[in-house]
């Protein structure tokens, strides 16, 4: 680790939280929020922006992924969010109030702030040592960097071996991105703090979605409690690894909590379709969690139905969060039709019904007891999940309120597709061992707001009420 | 009653679950922060040895200067599943063409493995690979490969 390459890692991740946090200020649900509660979802849309002009311009318009190129991706949006945060500026002559923070929140954010410090350090400080970092998302960036393009001809050649190799291609474009602009050299990981900052983005929205269901109190402590397992900064698809799982677990919660706890808007619905897009560019299982976002959008929509004047805006919000996702769908199935699948286990090629549904339950007695056993490994979750179960337990009358069961289904879509992917893989207990900590990553913001809602019932329920009975009815039903 | 009892039990879950895992996550912090000040400021060379072990290192660097860029390799292993992958990470972005055991044969592929200059050989974690510089044949009705550029 020298001075360089911290300072070149650090500088990674200004390049996508920089045009981020410019598209967050054209956004209205992003534009509200306080800088810390906005930075997350800034970073995830710095990624996607950046990632996403480069993929298009690549692969539609053959430009070349060079520094000029990716320069101007940073540019455009950075530039956009600027214009228009210096316009409102000067309309409205000051930002509002910054509301000072209380010690204990300072020592949780301290806390959070140095447990955080851990696989920042871990990460620039030794080089890339995982599996799936070195086999899939690296070795694919460092041929789009190589070729210049992300229809590398490796990938189209099936003699060439390539692990994976119709993987979206979003991490490694932002990984193209990092190491080109740094000019890094063949060791230098310049990118392995673009990792560490998933996790940072993930945490930030695991608290604004927890705070807008129980309050700051509850959130806070909700997110202190979820950001402490060591799973998340040092398993393999935590912060110091090269795995997309936290960038997943961000854009589908961050999406959730736009699409299922924002007002339905125009801009919220696309915002939050943005994010889902950039699930599906992200990994494989993230079209299928944009389709279980739109569902549990969907039902939502449809208590609107019968309000005159709800439906009709209802329906565009619905409208601008599926674009994006179509969009991203068309793009990857597009590029993705030139290149040769080999070297990958192509779940929803083998797929068959039949086997599905037998499989799903003649092999209960081995995935049951393989997902016990990780769910509550001591070494990677601390007993973080006995605890969910626990607070979930004693708090379950938050579950009373239709948007905190919409989003324990939307956390509990990564486990349903784990299963499927059980109960038709032809190596099933290593399969577990290698991926179930990760399903339950990828469903940590609506699982981590479920927990917030019903420690808040738990906060509210210790404490002694004047009339000395439980407080029940004093719950919010808010939907 | 009940039901407050049972939250007060549980709030006190959660302190005992946060005055573990905070010390813990702590004490992994500074961990690094330790293991980080011993390689501040050393070459990478010397970081990716500490990593991975000093022969592998040199055997990696020494394909390295070897094998130009732009051409490909072949690439095996021995007995030891998945080691191949590490070592094609190590020697990126050269491009590798995997020997598989027992593989069916395809004309395409034989002509471009017999036309290859190179083979590497992964034996195992941690241990360097084998490497040896091979003859080039031109197979019976088989082009020039692409990275051999037009034939004068």
């Amino acid at each position: 680790m020298t001075a360089a390459s911290v300072a070149a890692n650090l500088g990674g991740v200004a390049l996508f939280a920089l045009p981020g946090l410019s598209l967050a200020e054209l956004l209205a649900p992003l534009r509200r929020l306080s800088l810390t509660r906005r930075l997350g979802y800034a970073y995830l849309l710095g990624i996607l922006s950046v990632g996403g002009i480069l993929f298009v311009a690549s692969h539609l318009f053959g430009v070349p992924l060079c520094r000029p190129v990716i320069g101007f991706a940073i540019l455009v949006p950075t530039v956009l969010g600027l214009a228009a945060w210096i316009g409102r500026h000067r309309r409205s002559g000051s930002v509002g109030p910054v509301l000072p923070a209380r010690q204990w929140q300072l020592l949780a954010a301290l806390a959070i702030g140095a447990v955080l410090l851990g696989p920042l350090t871990s990460a620039l400080a030794a080089p890339l040592a995982d599996w799936d970092g070195r086999m899939t998302w690296s070795p694919l960036a460092a041929t789009m960097r190589h070729e210049g393009t992300v229809d590398a001809s490796v990938l189209r050649d099936a003699r060439w071996y390539v692990v994976h190799p119709r993987y979206p291609p979003l991490l490694p474009l932002a990984q193209v991105a990092v190491q080109e602009m740094f000019g890094a050299g063949e060791d230098e990981q310049d990118y392995r703090a673009v990792y560490v900052a998933f996790l940072v983005a993930l945490v930030l929205i695991v608290h604004d979605g927890a705070r807008r269901g129980a309050g700051l109190r509850a959130a806070t402590l909700a997110t202190l409690c979820a950001a402490l397992p060591p799973f998340l900064s040092y398993g393999g698809g935590g912060a110091t690894s090269g795995y997309s799982d936290l960038a997943l677990a961000g854009f589908y919660g961050a999406a959730l909590v736009l699409l299922l706890l924002e007002k339905p808007r125009l801009a919220s619905g696309f915002a939050a379709g943005c994010l889902l897009a950039g699930a599906v560019l992200t990994k494989n299982e993230g079209v299928l969690l944009a389709l279980a976002a739109l569902l549990l959008a969907a039902e939502r929509l449809l208590r609107r139905r019968r309000n005159p004047v709800a439906a009709p805006r209802a329906l565009a919000w619905f409208g601008a969060a599926a674009a994006p996702v179509l969009a991203a769908v068309a793009l990857l199935a597009s590029w993705r039709s030139a290149i040769p699948n080999r070297d990958d286990e192509d779940y929803f090629a083998v797929l068959r019904l039949s086997d599905l549904v037998k499989g799903a339950f003649t092999r209960l007695p081995v995935i049951v007891p393989g997902v016990l056993r990780w769910t509550f490994r001591g070494a990677d979750w601390l007993g973080f999940w006995w605890l969910f179960l626990a607070v979930l337990l004693a708090g379950a009358y938050a579950l009373r309120r239709p948007r905190v069961r919409r989003l324990l289904l939307a956390g509990l879509t990564p486990a349903a597709i784990a299963w499927a992917a059980y109960a038709v893989s032809t190596r099933l207990p290593d399969l577990i061992g290698e991926t179930w900590n990760r399903f339950l990553v990828q469903g940590l913001v609506p699982l981590a707001f479920v927990f917030a809602c019903a420690l808040g019932r738990v906060m509210r329920l210790r404490q002694p009420t004047p009339g000395g009975s439980d407080d029940s009815g004093s719950a919010q039903r808010s939907s | 009653m009940q039901a407050r009892w049972l939250a007060r039990v549980v709030f006190v879950l959660v302190i005992a679950y946060l005055l573990i895992a905070i010390p813990m996550g702590l004490r992994n912090t500074f961990l690094r922060l330790r293991v980080a000040a011993k390689t501040a400021g050393a070459p990478l060379g010397e970081v990716r040895a500490h990593a991975f072990g000093r022969r592998y290192v040199a055997a990696i660097d020494e394909i390295r200067r070897a094998i130009p860029m732009d051409e490909p390799y072949l690439l095996s292993e021995l007995d030891e599943p998945g080691s191949l992958l590490w070592v094609r990470f190590d020697l990126l972005p050269r491009r590798a063409i995997v020997l598989r055991p027992g593989a069916a044969p395809d004309p395409d592929f034989d002509c471009w493995r017999d036309q290859v200059r190179w083979e590497v050989v992964a034996v195992g974690s941690g241990r360097p690979p084998l490497f040896r510089e091979r003859p080039v044949t031109v197979p019976p009705g088989c082009p020039p490969p692409p990275w051999r550029g037009p034939q004068r």
